[in-house]
């Protein structure tokens, strides 16, 4: 008994905890899905009503708005944020003496709540007193910038927002994934003949493939969870024209006594962030059992 | 003070089987060292021995007992471990005590254990230092000192030198040594360095692939190998090793190389055979690169032999000479004064009365 | 290659260090432009909210104030002392730090102890485990708003601190055990082998060897759950409202519920305040700030 007792004690410790997690977690979605086959609506039902509101969901034209946006976002913002993490961190690169501050000063955003730089941004982009003013000050006097008003350019303000406030992130894990390469490497590609710019566009990017991989999973995963920044910057308006899945759900579950329609559309996002950390999961255990 | 004896172990790593029933006996005061190269099980046996890792099948026994199911806690042994695996929060004093209190142990007996051991370690300045302020060898001592006040009845050594600078290996493991010689106690050491075996042991197994090849003392181990596995192994630089075929013709036994010219020959008639082989079977002949000789060394029994040196490399007070053998490379070690070639044949003496002769199917010694 | 002649050399070695000068002069300026773009919201928000009203209709976005007025700050602090329809953040600060403080503690503790057990410890199917609690890091919390609000409900812990510290509490063991699990695997198993011959326990090894040389990760999942659960805001939203909000959820409403005017001073003042714990965290331990954001990603 008490050897028993000895040699699973560590299963012992985790258990607790991985109860927690088994319930929380997994059973709280396999919860979701089920409610998602029922006919649920303010309270939940446990009658099974088959694909009537995932059917519900597709035909419902919030929803593609919704899914629109969420493509449009996610492209532009993983797109910029790479872009300008992998330039600050290059430049960054370069002993520069002041490196501390500055990365002091890219990366302090992402201590920020998507709240408080929704806010924050809100009023920048004030349509009569925010950045259009200052360019009229500035002597541009027919400059306009309505877009947090504008039904078209609405989704753009948050692609505005997100980017300053997660691109910091992306040059830290490139600066670090620069810094992890070995020197001497670029040390012998100097001695080959190879340019500054030559050896960071053929050697060390293409060295940095995890770190691609890693930044964009991650980006995906904010951009798929974004609802905090939405509803902080635009509410998803003007009207619904700046919706996203996440604001959708929850509209859906707490202002429209909708479940069974807001348990299908958790289950769509589940369904895209499973499809995305599956495989790059996957594919990180592989990459670490083949380094030990 | 304890025996220790191992009997059909066996373990397994997923679906690998790491351990392959092994046995090893231990008298009481042996110094064991388990020698083989990485991934060979060497370490494995030495946790098991420990209670670090649990017995798939098989049993351990310290003095009689059968320990397989007692936490190492209570096995009476002390372990010093490759990373000497200091507890960095803790001072040298905490570390060297930290198993002395967990046995409850007086406060006079500990500080009186203390003070003989680091003394004896030469660490008894270091006391209040943590061990990032140490140096390699004075980590080294700090780990064998933890081992010592525990005074137990066996001491289990996992590389323990193999992290020091050359010389600094020398200096431990001559301590390792005399602390065996003053102490008596049961050591079990698992190392891949075969000098630290040949210098410290008792006895060696040598291990390989999850079995105990060979064990017995050093001068066993380096003479009579009884695998090419072993005699391979031993021995810097190698063993020399040449395949061929037996020949007998009435009385006279001999070595016939293969891609050999001229009739070429060694006469075998001198050599204890342990299983004779049959006229016309594939064996292996192995001597030693020291067993080339200059010919005005006199030997029991010997050969002329003419070679041609292929590279000359001097090591200090010798040269290791390579030569060209019937399309195989024999390497010999030769007085430093010497007057070698490149290409210019040498007439050499091979001593043939210290060879091994293995069995090419089987590769045992025959 | 052949040697150049040494006046060739100098002229080489001249244009090269103009070359040089140039790109470094080039190099600081967009370095600097990017420094301004990161740095103009601030001291917009900053600058804002110094202002009046009548200053920021004026003005614009960068003009400084003619006069520090710090009656925006007060107003965000404690209110203007209507008694409804007021919302002013000094309740919601404490309520969120009443939140923030258990819920890290508790998870930080169990984490660094699953973390523990699961690589010092190894048993048949820890790796799988490990994954089951990793995947909590990933899922998209949508897919367990409906049934946690209907389990605070039946707990009694809806629209409460408790169920709050709870709800951030269960969600952040995946994050806490991954770090701490990422932190104990690269510490050699053999120093606990040597505990273990020394006579120690599992309870003992943790606390007595491992947890002593645990400093920097604690200090790095601490900063990760007090970021994550202080600017938390989904969970807020769903499963709280009215008085025991958290500061997120209340600067929001402040910000949405505009009695008559807009008052972007006030705005901008409480979006600072809400701001300020994680800013000062970030501040003065950035180092283990981006430890924490980098962990798991680079390093695999």
């Amino acid at each position: 008994m008490f050897y028993w007792l000895q040699k699973n004690l560590p299963k012992i410790v985790i258990a607790p905890s991985f109860a927690v997690i088994l319930w929380f977690v997994y059973g709280f979605i396999l919860w979701t899905v089920y409610v998602s086959f029922t006919n649920s609506k303010m309270l939940p039902r446990y009658d099974f009503a088959g694909f009537k509101q995932h059917i519900r969901l597709w035909s419902h034209f919030r929803w593609y708005t919704a899914v629109e946006n969420l493509l449009i976002f996610t492209v532009l913002f993983i797109g910029i944020c790479i872009v300008i993490g992998i330039i600050l961190s290059i430049l960054l690169d370069q002993k520069i003496r002041a490196e501390g501050f500055l990365r002091t000063v890219y990366l302090y955003p992402m201590a920020l709540s998507f709240i408080v730089t929704g806010t924050a941004w809100k009023w920048i982009l004030n349509p009569s007193m925010g950045i259009e003013k200052l360019f009229i000050d500035w002597g541009f006097t027919d400059f306009t910038f309505d877009w947090l008003v504008n039904r078209d350019m609405s989704i753009y303000t948050i692609v505005i927002a997100a980017v300053w406030q997660s691109s910091g992130f992306v040059m830290a894990l490139f600066l670090a994934g620069l810094r992890s390469i070995d020197d001497e490497i670029i040390k012998a590609a100097k001695i080959d003949g190879a340019g500054l710019y030559s050896i960071y566009i053929t050697i060390i990017l293409p060295m940095m493939r995890p770190v691609f991989m890693s930044s964009i999973v991650i980006l995906l995963h904010i951009s798929i969870k974004s609802y905090d920044l939405v509803i902080a910057l635009t509410a998803g308006g003007p009207g619904t024209s700046s919706d996203m899945p996440a604001v959708y759900m929850t509209q859906m579950a707490f202002h429209r006594s909708e479940i069974g329609l807001a348990s299908a559309s958790a289950v769509m996002m589940f369904l895209t962030v499973l499809a995305i950390v599956v495989p790059y999961l996957y594919s990180e255990l592989r990459r670490q059992d083949a380094g030990r | 003070m304890a025996t220790l004896k191992v009997s059909d172990l066996t373990k397994n790593f997923g679906k690998t089987q790491v351990l392959k029933q092994i046995n090893l006996d231990v008298s009481d005061g042996e110094f064991i060292v388990l020698l083989g190269p990485s991934g060979c099980g060497k370490s494995t046996l030495l946790n098991m021995i420990a209670g670090l890792e649990s017995v798939d099948e098989g049993e351990i026994l310290i003095d009689e007992y059968v320990v397989n199911r007692v936490e190492p806690k209570d096995r009476n042994i002390a372990m010093v471990f490759q990373s000497y695996a200091l507890y960095p929060a803790m001072t040298v004093r905490d570390n060297v005590t930290f198993g002395l209190k967990q046995r409850k142990v007086s406060k006079e007996k500990i500080e009186q254990s203390l003070k003989h051991f680091s003394k004896m370690l030469q660490i008894d300045q270091l006391l209040e230092r943590k061990p990032a302020q140490l140096s390699g060898g004075q980590r080294q001592r700090v780990a064998m000192g933890r081992a010592l006040v525990r005074e137990p009845q066996i001491f289990l050594f996992d590389e323990p030198l193999s992290n020091l600078d050359a010389k600094l290996r020398i200096e431990m493991r001559h301590e390792i040594n005399k602390l065996h010689e003053q102490l008596g106690t049961t050591m079990i050491y698992v190392t891949h360095d075969q000098v630290e075996a040949m210098s410290l042991a008792t006895r060696i197994a040598v291990m390989n692939e999850g079995i105990i090849q060979q064990i017995g003392t050093p001068q066993e181990i380096y003479d009579k190998p009884n695998s090419v596995f072993v005699a391979d192994f031993i021995g810097s630089p190698a063993i020399n090793l040449i395949h061929g075929t037996y020949s007998k013709n009435g009385a006279e036994a001999c070595f016939i190389p293969d891609l050999q010219k001229d009739d070429f020959k060694i006469p075998l008639s001198d050599y204890a055979f342990e299983s004779e082989p049959k006229d016309g079977q594939q064996i292996i002949f192995g001597f030693r690169p020291e067993h080339i000789n200059l010919p005005d060394v006199s030997l029991k029994s010997s050969m002329k032999v003419e070679l041609k040196p292929t590279l000359i490399e001097l090591t200090g007070y010798e040269k290791e000479v390579s030569f060209e053998f019937f399309g195989n490379e024999v390497t010999g070690r030769l007085p430093r004064h010497i007057e070698a070639e490149l290409a210019k044949p040498i007439s050499l003496n091979l001593d043939l009365s210290e060879i091994s002769i293995f069995d090419s199917a089987s590769t045992l010694r025959l | 290659m052949q040697v150049a002649d040494p006046k060739q050399l100098e002229a080489l070695e001249r244009s090269a260090s103009r070359k040089r000068t140039l790109y470094r002069w080039l190099l600081f300026l967009v370095l600097g432009l990017f420094a301004i773009y990161y740095l103009a919201p601030l001291y917009v928000m900053i600058v804002t909210s110094l202002k009046s009203m009548d200053e920021i209709r004026e003005g614009n976005l960068m003009t400084l104030p003619g006069e520090i007025m710090l009656d925006a700050w007060k107003t965000a602090w404690s209110g203007r002392g209507y008694a409804a329809g007021d919302v002013f953040l000094r309740p919601f600060f404490w309520n969120s730090l009443k939140m923030v403080v258990p819920a890290v503690a508790i998870s930080t503790f169990f984490g660094a102890l699953n973390g523990y057990a699961l690589t010092k410890w190894r048993f048949k199917g820890d790796n799988i485990l490990f994954l089951l609690f990793l995947f909590g890091c990933f899922i998209p919390y949508q897919a367990i708003l409906l049934p946690m609000a209907r389990t605070l409900g039946i707990l009694g812990l809806s629209n409460s601190i408790s169920g709050l510290v709870l709800v951030h509490t269960v969600y952040g063991l995946s994050f806490t055990t991954m770090f701490f699990r990422n932190y104990y695997i690269s510490i050699p198993d053999e120093m606990i082998k040597a505990a273990r011959i020394d006579g120690a326990g599992f309870f003992k090894i943790f606390f007595k060897v491992l947890l002593p040389i645990s400093a920097p990760i604690i200090v790095v999942t601490v900063i990760w759950q007090f970021t994550g659960i202080w600017n938390d805001f989904l969970f807020g939203s769903s499963f709280s409202f009215g008085e025991a909000a958290p500061i997120q959820v209340a600067l929001n409403n402040m910000v949405l519920t505009s009695t008559s005017v807009k008052e972007y001073n006030v705005d901008m003042a409480a979006a600072f305040i809400a701001g300020i714990p994680t800013l000062l965290v970030y501040v003065l331990a950035g180092k283990y700030f981006i430890r924490g954001l980098t962990a798991g990603s680079v390093k695999g």
